[in-house]
């Protein structure tokens, strides 16, 4: 599972690792059933603190697309097919805003909108 | 070349010739036996002094029955493997083993037989045996079709670098494990060297006690191979027993670029775990397929058999030509 941060980002660290694993989902490179790698692993190997690691697991859990269970770490769960619906949808909405021009700025202001909605 | 007269060669090595060679050996020594008396040396202490006797028609029954199964193995493992694909310089290894193997048995066999009556020591005919055996292997070596040499793996087409900022950090973790029929398998034959082991322990009245600790040692190198944590990131590549050790480390500033490959575990890489393979490659291999490969400027390419490789190399390649692009 490739895993991507950037520590000049406003973003925090634990949502940019959140969104790096829901990335992997959307593209179908997770299946249901999957272990994440442990949390300590991600740590040493992103040079981040163990806790922005669980604590981006968490927030996975907390959205449903993994199970935290004690001994068997984060397994992925069956959510993880709407995932991927997603993400064969995304790049389609994406490529009919560019070719109408409009940018990502008014495009996620659009998708907002239909959530507030 | 014909592949009719290239599937001969390989026959006439790994089964032909070894065969020819046993049906003889068998013919002589029944011939042999036939002539002397019903009890004979049948067996010689490490010093090459007799101490054991028996019925000579012992000599062509062990013969036999040491050579046959050799031959099945050996020879079926290299037609297995050529079949599947090219004749790699293990397959060929296996072939001429096969040969050796026998001549060496069949002379020993029968040159115990020849010396019986005199009850001399053998240390001259085993020396002898040997040598012609070796000698004859290495020509068998030259009569099988030219193997192929330093491959890893068939190569897929190159992967698209991870564009990576500076600054930016990025890891691929996955595990690879070996299947469960294979570990299966393993924990069996381990179950089974320890009964041996045991029931030899209680036989020779626990004189030899310590190789009870055989089947320990076997069981702790098969599990440190059992499954691996495979790693890429800003470090290069980590390649870690879940055990803990052994641990593979390419460093980044080592790596010059990755490819993914296929490989065929046995017939490439010897079998499966930790292995230095004839190809030139150090392997972590846990089943055939799709596997990770990195070359490096010093020491030995690293080949590993992991899901997914494709992102593995493509992150590999993005870390190899950041680290190359002098900081601003």
């Amino acid at each position: 599972m490739l895993l991507r941060i950037d520590p000049a980002s406003s973003v925090p660290l634990f949502e940019q690792l959140a969104a790096s694993v829901r990335s992997e989902a959307s593209r179908g490179n997770l299946r249901a059933g999957d272990r994440l790698p442990a949390a300590r692993d991600v740590a040493g190997s992103l040079d981040i603190n163990i806790h922005t690691a669980l604590r981006a697991y968490q927030l996975l859990r907390d959205e449903g697309l993994v199970d935290l269970r004690r001994g068997r770490g984060a397994v992925v769960t069956d959510r993880v097919a709407h995932y991927s619906e997603l993400g064969e949808a995304i790049p389609r909405l994406v490529a009919s805003a560019k070719e109408i021009g409009v940018g990502v700025h008014t495009l996620t202001a659009m998708i907002r909108q239909e959530y507030g909605s | 070349m014909n592949h009719a007269l290239y599937t001969a060669r390989i026959l006439v090595v790994a089964l032909i010739i070894p065969l020819l060679i046993t049906g003889a050996a068998l013919a002589w020594s029944f011939a042999l036996a036939a002539q002397l008396p019903a009890r004979i040396v049948v067996h010689w202490d490490l010093a090459g002094h007799p101490n054991g006797y028996g019925s000579p028609f012992e000599f062509p029954i062990g013969l036999a029955s040491s050579c046959l199964p050799l031959i099945a193995i050996l020879g079926g493992a290299v037609i297995l493997i050529s079949h599947r694909g090219p004749l790699t310089p293990l397959a060929k290894l296996l072939a001429v083993t096969s040969i050796w193997v026998t001549l060496i048995i069949s002379i020993t066999f029968l040159g115990s037989l020849l010396d019986a009556n005199a009850g001399k020591d053998i240390g001259l005919l085993l020396g002898l045996g040997f040598g012609s055996a070796t000698v004859v292997g290495t020509g068998a070596w030259f009569v099988l079709p030219r193997g192929i040499r330093g491959v890893g793996g068939s190569v897929r087409p190159p992967v698209t670098p991870v564009a990576l900022a500076q600054g930016e950090r990025a890891s691929w973790i996955r595990t690879a494990s070996l299947s469960a029929g294979l570990t299966w398998g393993i924990v069996l034959i381990c179950v089974a060297i320890a009964a041996v082991t045991i029931v030899s322990t209680i036989l020779t009245k626990g004189q030899y006690w310590w190789i009870a600790f055989i089947p320990l040692v076997v069981l702790l190198i098969a599990l440190s191979n059992f499954a691996w944590t495979v790693r890429v990131d800003a470090r290069g590549l980590t390649i870690r027993s879940v055990l803990g050790i052994p641990v593979v480390h390419v460093p980044l500033d080592q790596v010059t670029s990755a490819d993914v490959i296929d490989v065929q575990a046995i017939s490439q890489y010897g079998g499966w775990g930790i292995r230095l393979a004839f190809n030139g490659r150090l392997g972590v291999i846990v089943r055939s397929g799709e596997a990770l490969e990195v070359h490096r400027s010093k020491g030995l390419d690293v080949v590993v058999t992991v899901d997914d490789a494709s992102s593995a190399a493509a992150l590999l390649n993005g870390l190899v030509q950041r680290s190359a692009v002098p900081l601003a």
